[in-house]
């Protein structure tokens, strides 16, 4: 048995998708499946899960069935060098979003964040990171707090 | 005689001055993210959506449908001009869009587009008046066995017709009703995987795990590589009135296409990409010149562009009378008429008959209007695309959480958004469809409530909904759709066992 197949996608992907499916059978075996002679609140919970149990489970073993080979992903989970640094930032820099935004208020959040995005991720001058995210931090403050009068937080600088 | 009534009040309703902005806002706003590549109709319209809480539900969902069928217009320009499709539905105007610009026909490609887009979106319109009304009446006579019947087939069809593993997108369509069993059971009033959590007590919203799935995640696809300059084709957008020869030429086309997409748009899974590639495949087999096909023939742009807009008016046919969404972005339409307290379904005309004939005005107005801002308009979308993607793709996100912070002004739904947008990412890379499991989230609930009265109905026998008639056909139709990828293989290793038998 090839131990790389573990390391295989699928093979990871349906792990998770099975137990995910075996956790939400248990809480709907909990709420009860039959109720007072008829259908409760667990039905849908189980046949769903089970569904998604079983075709998980499916996707792990067919790569071992004979006369079956496994399917290689075609390319690296990360495809070019610098991929995973470039979605790290982005997804970092929207939780840096959620973090700042009651604290620091929409605009400012707004701005920080834009520079943040505009100068990690693909790097441009310093003059064109600012300028935009001024400008965009700007349009969006006009459109979405003066025009369409959006309620959102001002922060501790009240801006 | 009632028909044309019915045309008179939908008319009158679209011309209304606020519903007449919205619709112009919407085709506007559809067409200009059907040209950029990496912002999808559906993304696009779930980012829109917080914008129309201040509207009217006929001005909220006059806009987000012109989203939806502006972006069926804009994606045509990039893939004639660049050979990018802005929308996937337009991947099969690029065969031979593309080379048609390259031989200096650009503007004839983006005429006969326009034109042909019109006309189906128009005889979309017209068999929604047409047929709309009697089947709603029908869809009245629906009782549980039918609605969860129809559940069933609905999501078996998303699995089946999607790209991809049907495997995979089953158990997107299992996660899908999973998702939405989190929160208040709607009959027991059982609390159900809340973790105690207040939050969790009223459900995962619809509108952050799209955001998420469809806006976060393909952005994040997209930056994993590093962007290159878009060159655009340098070519004579001018003369873009079709000459008498490619009408004669797409005339055939252009009404095969019609039809056929407005019947495949009505298919939960169908839609536009389905109708677009089975009228390229139809006109190829049927021209009396198939090698032309791929080397610039406005018959492989004429037809596919057509067929893909009245796959987008079709679409529309069930959402409005059966209430069953049958892509995702009339599964985000279902979020909008729910936000504004209204179900989609028989008994919207009924109930609103405003609403759905302002929705049918506003398709005939919406397609004139896009036929007149795709035209004399294109050298301004030439010029966004000019925009790199690396400043569009912090303005994508924005809109992302502004959009999701807006719907209850909290910070749980950016969350939400984001996590699902690391969901959807993680998903695409495993090649886990997202769609199966929006139909899912939307549709569960219908299921859940006619299954449960369906089996309360027969004492828990699940035998009734092969002994009412209508339910019958609709779950063996859907029994075939599970069974037939098997069948078809079985039918293979035959073939290929009396091959060799015959070659022995």
């Amino acid at each position: 048995m090839d131990r790389h197949a573990f390391l295989n996608r699928d093979f990871i992907s349906g792990l998770i998708w099975a137990v995910i499916g075996l956790v939400f059978c248990a809480g709907a075996i909990h709420y009860g499946v039959i109720l007072n002679g008829g259908p409760g609140p667990g039905l849908v919970p189980i046949i769903a899960g089970v569904i998604l149990t079983a075709l998980g489970l499916v996707i792990i073993i067919t790569p071992f069935l004979p006369g079956k080979s496994r399917v290689e992903a075609t390319e690296n989970f990360f495809p070019e060098e610098g991929s995973f640094k470039r979605v790290f930032y982005a997804t970092l820099g929207l939780f840096v979003y959620i973090l700042l935004f009651e604290f620091l208020g929409f605009f400012i959040t707004t701005l920080v964040v834009t520079i943040f995005m505009l100068r990690l991720i693909e790097p441009m001058k310093w003059s064109i990171v600012l300028g935009s995210a001024l400008l965009i931090a700007v349009s969006f403050h006009l459109v979405f707090r003066t025009v369409l009068k959006l309620p959102f937080p001002r922060g501790y600088f009240g801006i | 005689m009632e028909t044309l009534s019915h045309l008179f009040l939908s008319i009158q309703i679209a011309m209304e001055p606020m519903n007449l902005f919205a619709c112009f806002i919407g085709v506007f706003v559809g067409t200009l993210v059907g040209v950029l590549p990496g912002l999808g109709s559906t993304a696009a319209i779930s980012l829109l959506l917080p914008i129309t809480f201040g509207l009217s539900v006929n001005q909220s969902i006059i806009m987000l449908a012109g989203i939806y069928y502006g972006t069926m217009y804009g994606g045509t320009t990039t893939s004639i001009l660049l050979n990018i499709p802005g929308e996937d539905v337009a991947m099969i105007t690029c065969l031979d869009g593309y080379p048609m610009a390259k031989q200096g026909r650009a503007g004839a490609a983006l005429g006969i587009s326009a034109f042909g887009s019109c006309i189906a979106g128009t005889f979309a319109v017209i068999m929604l008046m047409v047929f709309g009304p009697p089947l709603a009446a029908v869809a009245l006579r629906f009782g549980p066995p039918e609605n969860a019947a129809l559940t069933i087939l609905g999501l078996t069809l998303v699995s089946y017709l999607g790209s991809g593993s049907m495997t995979k997108a089953l158990m997107m369509a299992a996660a899908g009703l999973l998702l939405g069993c989190i929160g208040l059971d709607l009959m027991e009033g059982t609390e159900r995987y809340t973790l105690n959590s207040l939050r969790l007590r009223e459900g995962i919203g619809l509108v952050p795990i799209v955001m998420g799935l469809f806006g976060v995640a393909e952005v994040l696809i997209t930056i994993e590589r590093v962007q290159g300059k878009i060159e655009i084709f340098k070519t004579n957008t001018k003369n873009l009135l079709p000459t008498k020869q490619d009408w004669k030429d797409s005339a055939g086309p252009i009404a095969r296409g019609t039809v056929a997409g407005f019947f495949l748009g009505i298919i939960p899974g169908g839609g536009g990409f389905l109708a677009s590639l089975v009228s390229y495949v139809v006109e190829k087999k049927i021209s009396k010149h198939p090698e032309k096909f791929g080397t610039g023939a406005i018959e492989g742009v004429a037809g596919p562009e057509t067929a893909n807009n009245a796959g987008a008016g079709g679409a529309f046919l069930p959402l409005l009378t059966l209430g069953i969404p049958c892509n995702v972005v009339m599964a985000v339409l279902v979020g909008a008429f729910m936000i504004h307290g209204i179900n989609p379904g028989p008994l919207l005309l009924v109930e609103h008959p405003d609403l759905f004939w302002g929705i049918v005005g506003s398709m005939y107005i919406g397609n004139v209007m896009l036929l007149i801002l795709n035209l004399p308009l294109i050298s301004i979308w030439v010029k966004i695309l000019k925009i790199p993607y690396k400043i569009l793709f912090p303005l994508i996100f924005l809109f992302c959480l502004v959009g999701s912070f807006s719907l209850n002004n909290s910070i749980w739904d950016m969350g939400v958004m984001i996590l699902f947008g690391i969901i959807g990412y993680w998903m695409k890379k495993t090649e886990y469809p997202s769609a199966p499991l929006v139909m899912a989230l939307v549709l569960g609930p219908m299921f859940e409530t006619s299954i449960r009265q369906t089996l309360v109905m027969s004492s828990g026998s699940p035998l009734i909904l092969f002994t009412r008639p209508l339910s019958c056909a609709f779950m063996v139709v859907a029994i075939l759709t599970l069974i037939s990828p098997l069948f078809l293989k079985w039918i293979g290793k035959q073939r290929i066992g009396m091959k060799m038998k015959y070659e022995d």
